[in-house]
């Protein structure tokens, strides 16, 4: 007895010993960092090496590369600025594209960015195709002199300066030619760029990056030494403790409550980033549209905000696309909660409980589902779990972490899901996700694809083309607007919420954050644009 | 005497919660489902340990996590703990190939990580209690293999064994007659597989084997910790401090009974 | 003459090299008690044990009643209930949480399940001289060593054996318990016509109870014959000296070669 107690206590000692060691040593690697050089260490999670085609390809992925790998155009908090290209001019017809690049900007291996990098970066994403980028409408790349790139389509694409001039990664040639196969190749030549940070170290186990700054960066020296990001078991107590300049990942109340405390301050922005229900349309009745609308009649989606999410996200709108956006259009279907009418719907639909064991039948079959979620949203699965079972739906929840559920979605291994993602906002081309595949021609992360039968429409895939070469903003207006009533009659997806992000940051060390509008690229949502380490102001 | 005590005692304590595992709809303030009080109140007479971040009334939820909890633990210690002892079993009476194939397959279930046969379960798995059960079974029963066959191979040398070998009794009369020899081994083994599942049950229903909406011990502790506020004030004496105690009272109860079997 | 049990060529090697039985041939007639006997680790336990298939010899086989036997694997439940075995230890023989009518319960169920003949325990017991009804609810722990030794002798009687092979199975007891085995023994084989092959360094035995006697030296049989001339004119050196060891007593003469058989 003794003996076994001892181990245990024993063991118990070692574990705390351990905890403190690290605790301690966490406290200990802070203090080198930020006396002669200025360095700005932030929270992130480990995303791979920050090359091309080695990184993340969720959209923080792009954003890590985006420090390293500059693009013809950018995004501030104002929307487009000239990057790498100074000025563009286009044709009358919207297909041809010229792009003046600036004369200064250098490879940080010391070689100039020319028209050559520009042609052959387009040109290497052609040929090894990217989950982020993509070129069907390019028809051909041209150098018209060493800063002077003519690219023309085959068609208008309507989000051609934001989606693609400022989403394709302009690559070193003299580098880059040479690689046959680019999701291998992760040496120290993979990471040279020409933007305003360069990768001094990056560990593959811990998931840390050091970046250094670029002193030579053409858009201006950054104001910054170093950047250092690293997975922190807890962003919120790194910070307080003096461990991080500023904290992302952190639980939305914890952030209020930071801002309560006055020390630090916070920043609230558009997460571009939501969270939906998914419906494999594998599955018949899923296909009947009045199902799919007694669903979310179902659902009481502000419930969902205030309870499930604590208020730290705002309740989704049945057109899809963001309230804040400014192609949002209000005036759609709404589905105010309703279970009577919900029920009401499903008995038309002539799903009816025919053996009252309390789950509607359809052809014989009871209305039970899996129900696939990631872990996070445990609670809105247990809401939802009510909210149908009032119905008369029966489904099993089933919780997996974020890279398993996005695997079966992407398989259609999965029968309902609910799950999230960003590339949310910015250019409409994102309700690509609900076209068919042969008119995706648009820059449409294939991260928010699902498997198995997708739900079309003739009408909307229409539209969605028409639209995509409209370039009369006004026209194209009422256009996405059409398209999201499509989507609020139709409902191809639930759209459950939208999240907001959220900084909390040390603004004695550093200032200067801001929301990129619309997202940096194809809608990654963040204040780490790299644009921040110039503009900001070190104090 | 103080032993005695003590095995008294963690019979009382492991009898009285099977006991509110079986009976706790009568004595459970509220449906522990139900999620529509006001979120995160101090306890009250109302909630005499408040309420979470949903609206769940703790006690009630507590007291629910006695019966899933508990059936999780003990169901899954009892597959795994009786695989694992009728695959030493074999070993001992079979020999020969039968015994090398056993130990290599316990080899691989040792050396593969558990988080690689949960993944692989998950796959196939719907999500469900049952399956967290054989989940937690399914990588367990090679532990006690391991250690029951080592017994067993010894055991089997015995005379008293030898004499029913004689009488070509099959593997079942061997089991039986090696009982009393292996009891001691297997209890601790059964006990410590209640203990471990205990704890496991609520890691598993987030690799999308069990089901996370099951009201578990774990599941608490989990949104506990989640919950950002929890050592700011009080609410972690009354929301995380009561379902870590079960879990270790459970535990060290189970432990302390194993102890004595291990000791005859 | 009737042959029951035969050993034609019998070698054993443990570990591949050290020779424990070598070559060693015997007949074992119907009706008879023999003794084998030998200096300590000179192969007798290890002869029984092949003849009752415990152990695997490494060459040469093993006739019963005529028929070759094979591995313990291989026997019929009729062969093993024929040639039964008394332990050494009467005290690892036995279950000691057992009582006496659950050790005699076990071979009674496995004769009856495969429809063979048996004796009631209540019969063998009072062959066994452990009459009384009352004697069969004691626990095995409450036994005394030759009362235990009388269980486990009553336990291989209720199979109806042809043979009953006995290692040692008086050595741990003391002079009174021994006889009192030996007297069994001889009334079992006037009685109930059965053989006994009995491992024993007891001259009391060697001189009342049996009519023939082998001697095992270094793994092989230096003489055999009946009981009056092995102990008075034993031919072989090793007998001659084994005997003086034992009694200092003197002889000499022919060796007599019928019960052995040829060396191949
Ligand atoms: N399982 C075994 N492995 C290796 N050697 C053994 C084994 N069993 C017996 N022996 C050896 O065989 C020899 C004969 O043993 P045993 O048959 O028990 O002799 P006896 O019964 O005549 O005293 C001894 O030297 C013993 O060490
Ligand atoms: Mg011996």
């Amino acid at each position: 007895m003794k003996k076994r107690l001892l181990c245990f206590i024993a063991a118990l000692m070692i574990i705390t010993a351990a905890l403190s060691i690290a605790a301690c040593s966490n406290n200990k690697t802070q203090y080198t960092a930020g006396q002669a050089e200025k360095v700005l260490r932030i929270d992130e999670e480990n995303l791979g090496y920050p090359s091309v085609y080695t990184v993340s390809s969720r959209g923080r992925g792009y954003l890590l590369m985006s420090f390293i790998f500059d693009t013809l155009t950018w995004k501030d908090e104002n929307g487009i600025i000239p990057l790498l290209a100074e000025k563009w001019d286009v044709s009358s017809d919207q297909k041809v594209w010229t792009f003046h690049l600036v004369k200064n900007a250098k490879f940080t291996d010391g070689k100039p960015l020319t028209a050559a990098d520009v042609k052959f970066s387009f040109d290497y994403l052609k040929a090894h195709p990217h989950p982020w980028v993509y070129l069907n409408m390019i028809d051909e790349v041209k150098t018209l002199d060493d800063y002077t790139v003519e690219i023309a389509l085959k068609q208008v694409y309507a989000p051609f300066v934001t989606d693609v001039a400022g989403n394709v990664p302009i690559m070193p040639k003299h580098i880059w030619e040479s690689v046959k196969e680019p999701e291998k190749f992760n040496t120290p030549e993979a990471v040279i760029g020409s933007g305003p940070l360069k990768l001094a170290k990056y560990d593959k186990d811990g998931g840390t990056y050091i970046y250094e700054a670029n002193k030579d960066y053409f858009y201006g020296k950054p104001v910054i030494d170093k950047l250092i990001l690293s997975s922190n078991q807890n962003s919120l107590q790194a910070l307080e403790n003096g461990e991080l300049d500023a904290a992302l990942r952190l639980k939305y109340g914890e952030a209020i409550k930071l801002k309560e405390g006055g020390k630090f301050k916070v920043i609230e922005g558009p997460g571009l980033w939501v969270a939906r229900v998914y419906f494999n349309f594998d599955i018949p009745e899923f296909n009947q549209r009045e199902f799919r609308q007694a669903l979310y009649y179902a659902l009481n989606r502000q419930e969902i905000v205030d309870k499930a999410t604590r208020n730290s996200t705002i309740i989704g709108n049945p057109g899809h696309i963001h309230p804040d956006s400014e192609w949002y259009f209000k005036d759609v279907k709404q589905y105010e909660f309703d279970p009577e009418k919900a029920k009401q719907l499903l008995d038309d639909a002539g799903m009816k409980d025919t053996n009252a064991d309390g789950i509607r039948d359809y052809n014989g079959k009871a209305l039970e589902y899996e129900f696939l979620v990631t872990d996070d949203k445990v609670n809105e699965a247990e809401m939802t779990k009510n909210y149908l079972a009032a119905i008369g739906i029966k489904i099993n929840v089933k919780a997996m972490d974020q890279t398993n559920v996005d695997s079966l979605i992407k398989e259609g291994k999965f029968q309902l899901a609910l799950s999230g993602h960003g590339s949310f906002g910015g250019d409409p081309v994102l309700l690509a996700r609900f076209a068919s595949k042969n008119v995706t021609v648009g820059s449409t992360p294939t991260v928010t694809a699902q498997g198995g039968r997708n739900w079309s429409s003739a009408r909307f895939d229409q539209l969605f083309a028409e639209q995509l070469k409209q370039t009369d903003k006004a026209k194209r207006y009422e256009q996405v607007a059409e398209l999201q009533k499509i989507i609020a009659e139709e409902l191809p997806t639930l759209t459950l919420y939208y999240k907001k992000i959220i900084l909390a940051y040390n603004q004695n060390k550093f200032d200067g954050w801001f929301f990129t509008k619309d997202g940096v690229a194809i809608a990654v949502p963040t204040v780490e644009n790299k644009l921040v380490f110039v503009r900001g102001h070190w104090k | 005497m103080s032993k005695k005590i003590a095995n008294k005692a963690a019979w009382a304590i492991v009898i009285t919660m099977l006991s509110v595992g079986a009976f706790y709809p009568f004595i459970s303030p509220y449906n522990a489902a139900d999620f529509s009080f006001r979120p995160l109140m101090d306890p009250s007479t109302a909630h005499l340990l408040g309420t979470d971040e949903m609206g769940h009334d703790l006690l009630s939820m507590l007291l629910a996590g006695f019966r899933i909890t508990l059936t999780i633990a003990l169901a899954a210690a009892l597959i795994s703990t009786f695989i694992g002892t009728v695959l030493a079993v074999a070993c001992a009476y079979y020999k020969n190939w039968v015994d090398t194939v056993i130990v290599k397959l316990t080899e691989l279930f040792i050396i593969v990580p558990e988080i690689v046969v949960l993944l692989f379960f998950a796959v196939l798995a719907k999500p469900g209690v049952y399956n967290t059960i054989l989940a937690i079974a399914l990588f367990s029963w090679s532990k006690v293999a391991r250690i029951i066959r080592a017994k067993s191979i010894t055991a089997i040398e015995k005379e008293k064994i030898q004499y029913t070998l004689l009488l070509k009794g099959s593997i079942w009369h061997v089991l039986i007659k090696m009982w009393r020899e292996l009891y001691p081994a297997v209890a601790t083994m059964f006990i410590f597989q209640c203990s471990k599942a205990a704890v496991y049950e609520s890691t598993l229903a987030f690799f999308g084997i069990g089901d996370p909406l099951a009201i578990t011990w774990g599941r608490m502790i989990r949104t506990a910790l989640n919950y950002e506020g929890i050592f700011t004030g009080g609410a972690y004496l009354w929301y995380l401090l009561p379902p870590i105690a079960c879990v270790c009272i459970f535990v060290v109860a189970l432990s302390v009974l194993a102890y004595d079997f291990e000791r005859e | 003459m009737n042959i029951l049990l035969e050993a034609v060529g019998l070698n054993k090697k443990f570990n591949g090299n050290t020779t424990v039985l070598n070559n060693v041939c015997l007949k074992i007639r119907r009706g008879g008690i023999a003794a084998l006997i030998g200096e300590s680790g000179g192969g007798k336990t290890t002869l029984c044990r092949v003849f009752t298939g415990l152990e695997k010899a490494s060459s040469g086989k093993v006739l019963f009643k005529g028929k070759e036997l094979g591995t313990l694997r291989g026997r019929s439940f009729d062969d093993c209930a024929s040639l039964q075995y008394i332990f050494q230890d009467p005290y690892a023989a036995l279950e000691e949480e057992s009582t006496v009518s659950s050790v005699l319960q076990e071979p009674v169920n496995m004769c009856s399940r495969r429809g063979r003949d048996y004796m009631p325990p209540q019969e063998a017991l009072t062959w066994a001289g452990l009459a009384g009804a009352a004697f069969l609810g004691r626990k095995i722990k409450t036994l005394s060593g030759g009362q235990r030794q009388r269980v486990s002798l009553a336990r291989s009687l209720i199979t109806r054996p042809d043979l009953i092979i006995a290692d040692e199975c008086t050595a741990m007891l003391d002079a009174q318990a021994a006889a009192e085995i030996g007297r069994i023994f001889k009334k079992l084989n006037q009685k109930l016509g059965l053989s006994f092959l009995i491992v024993t360094h007891d001259a009391q035995f060697l001189y009342q109870v049996v009519d023939y006697i082998y001697v095992l030296h270094e793994g092989a049989i230096v003489e055999a014959g009946p009981k009056d001339r092995v102990l008075n004119i034993p031919s072989a050196g090793y007998t001659r000296e084994y005997m003086e060891s034992m009694w200092e007593i003197e002889g000499g003469g022919l060796i007599e070669q019928d019960h052995l058989c040829q060396p191949q």
